[in-house]
């Protein structure tokens, strides 16, 4: 494979040892230009080593790292024009906020001036302009961040490294920033690779998004494509919220699995890739797609539970069930349908399952 | 919370601050202002009597001994610093950066030789030094030169030296210590923004142990200029330092206002330098920023 020139960044065939432990086997990405692309994963996966494999404080092992299609495996990391916004920011705490920005812009050749003067430019776009002179500790985590990102910025690089950079604020601020970051990225069409565990995050901002698990990427697309159409059991239970129902395969049609639960009941859904006759399998379905009901009229791969708890949450119901083998099934419904269908605790409704939202899987001890 | 209470409590307060007052007041302030006071004292026979003159002041700037007693040890006390602060500097950051599994044992060894006295880490120098010592023994033994070098020892060379070796822990140490908390995330942010390993030296690294330089660097070179014992053991007749004057004003000439006025001017040379060393200090720690 030859170096894509269209891509802003091209991993080919990427691999890092540790010892005997390979924290990446042979990764292939290409990052587009002006794309926002999250590397997600649970801590071990391999994120952060892709990230530093790019940036330059890892060797890899294997494989080579193109940007702009020339190789730089050989290039040092103060040579690769490429910068990052590091996990606890790194802000110099010895110098202040402006000369904290305006650091990078010192080995490009910038006159102490010109350094100043862009400087203040970006501190107004993080609007941090008060903050000019003050020292890093100083600043709140948020103010921090937003100066982190400026000093990175700055000197507009052909791609940005985030690397777990919202993980520690509070929830609150991190949902505002996470907005900022998209922003800033819209605006400055710099390509980013972000790094996180956090599904949530990597749905909001990502135009595509990677899922790493042990040093494989299991999945490269689009959130809404990953939330619809998982390829794997650890994407569609790693993304978004999932509900779980273990069986048997029967039978295996092209694109179609049958599929016997534990507790009895024969169900339809879409077949995941190496489902076998016979195998050992989980059905997995949204809480959104759960059809429960009283009236159940067409609704497919009926399934038995008893309702447990109705919750409230804002303008959607949570409906647990709870199924024959102590399982626990969620389904998000509309007020209208728990009024309507009378869903309360100790109910029996007809609980259904949509094929097409269906995934099945083979079990994950099979791997 | 009782132990806030506790640690507010206005007696606790006063009684710490009464054990440093009471320390300043005996170690430092009593004696320093008896000699002050010695220093204007006229010498009569082998008696002193209480005056107000500048003669031992004057009688020190006029005699040519006195000051280039005062400049030898400047001297001394100055190359001695220069050059532990940069050893001790490489060596914290060995320790620091690289040392990784043998960083204990090194750090044990840099402190081990601070257990033994030093009248002893100096006398070691003579056997090492000496003209037929351990150093001109073997480099006669692998030919390198034909009979001993004679400046080994007693000269300024062999004082600096030793004072080099005993001192260079006060440097590493605390210049260890501040390289080890300093995360080394700042260096990678520095990389990562475009600065070598020397950039990110000077602009990062240098100017964030700066202070633990400073501070180990102004102890090493007050020891230095005040060290009376490295100069008689290791030390020529032309290497005497100022405290080895003072001492015998003290003792042997039993002059002891023109001895107090000598070191009265020590601690004015000292402290002056040590400002100096401060302000550079600051400066190079600003100026790097």
């Amino acid at each position: 494979m030859s170096a894509n020139s269209t891509s802003a960044v091209n991993l080919v065939k990427v691999g890092k040892d540790y010892g005997q432990h390979t924290a990446l086997a042979g990764l292939d990405l290409a990052v587009d230009h002006g794309e926002f692309l999250t590397l997600l994963g649970p801590s071990g996966c391999g994120k952060t080593t892709t990230l530093r494999t790019i940036s330059g404080f890892e060797q890899p092992t294997r494989g080579d790292i193109y940007l702009d299609g020339q190789r730089i495996n050989d290039t040092a990391p103060h040579r690769r024009p490429v910068n990052t916004v590091f996990q606890n920011y790194a802000l110099f705490p010895h110098m202040s906020v402006l000369d904290n920005v305006g650091y990078g812009l010192r080995f490009d050749g910038v006159t102490a001036a010109a350094r100043r003067q862009r400087s203040l430019a970006m501190l107004e776009r993080v609007a941090l302009t008060a903050y000019a002179d003050y020292r890093p500790d100083a600043l709140s985590g948020g103010q921090m961040q937003r100066v982190a990102l400026a000093r990175a910025l700055i000197k507009t690089p052909r791609v940005l490294l985030l690397d777990e950079p919202l993980s520690a604020l509070d929830a609150r601020l991190r949902r505002e920033l996470q907005l900022e970051l998209k922003r800033m990225q819209r605006e400055t069409g710099i390509a980013f690779i972000y790094v996180t565990h956090d599904q949530e995050e990597a749905m909001v901002m990502s135009d595509r998004i990677a899922v790493l698990e042990k040093g494989h990427m299991l999945q490269l697309s689009t959130p809404e494509d990953l939330y619809e159409n998982p390829r794997n059991l650890f994407t569609a239970t790693f993304i978004g919220a999932s509900n779980r129902l273990e069986g048997r395969v029967v039978s295996v049609e092209e694109d179609q699995a049958t599929m016997m639960l534990t507790t009895g009941e024969r169900i339809t859904g879409r077949a995941g890739p190496e489902l076998r006759s016979g195998g050992a399998a989980q059905a997995i379905i949204r809480p959104d797609y759960m059809e429960v009901t009283a009236t159940p009229g067409k609704a497919e791969n009926l399934v038995d539970g008893q309702v447990e708890d109705v919750i409230f949450i804002g303008a959607q119901r949570r409906v647990v069930i709870r199924r024959p083998d102590d399982s626990r099934l969620e389904c998000l419904t509309t007020p209208e349908e728990v009024a309507t269908s009378g869903l309360e605790p100790g109910g029996t409704p007809a609980i259904g399952m949509p094929s097409a939202r269906l995934h099945i899987f083979p079990s994950a001890e099979a791997d | 919370m009782p132990v806030r209470r506790w640690m507010r409590n206005d007696g606790i307060k006063w009684l710490c601050a009464a054990g440093v007052l009471i320390y300043l007041a005996s170690i430092l302030l009593m004696p320093y202002s008896q000699i002050a006071i010695y220093s204007v004292w006229e010498k009569e026979m082998y008696a002193f009597r209480p005056a107000f003159v500048l003669d031992n002041y004057a009688r020190a700037f006029s005699n040519e001994l006195y000051r280039r007693v005062i400049l030898n040890s400047a001297i001394v006390a100055t190359s001695v610093t220069l050059v532990t602060a940069i050893l001790g500097y490489a060596l914290a950051w060995y320790l620091a950066m690289y040392a990784n599994r043998w960083r204990i044992l090194l750090l044990f060894l840099l402190i081990v030789p601070l257990w033994t006295s030093f009248l002893l880490r100096a006398y070691t120098w003579k056997i090492i030094l000496g003209r037929n010592g351990i150093l001109n023994s073997f480099m006669m033994d692998v030919g390198l030169i034909g009979e001993p070098l004679p400046h080994l020892l007693y000269s300024k060379f062999s004082i600096s030296l030793a004072l080099i070796y005993i001192f260079l822990p006060f440097v590493a140490l605390p210049v260890y210590a501040a390289l080890e908390k300093m995360p080394r995330g700042y260096l990678e942010a520095s990389a990562d923004l475009g600065a070598s390993a020397s950039a990110t030296f000077r602009h990062v690294a240098l100017p964030l142990s700066m202070p633990a330089l400073t501070a180990g660097a102004t102890i090493v070179f007050c020891l230095s200029f005040g060290d009376f014992i490295t100069p008689v053991l290791l030390g020529g007749t032309g290497d005497l330092m100022i405290s080895n004057v003072i001492i015998s004003q003290f003792g042997a000439a039993f002059d002891w206002p023109f001895g107090s006025a000598l070191a009265i001017l020590v601690l004015l040379v000292v402290l002056g330098l040590v400002a100096l060393l401060r302000a550079l200090g600051q400066w190079s720690a600003r100026g790097a920023a």
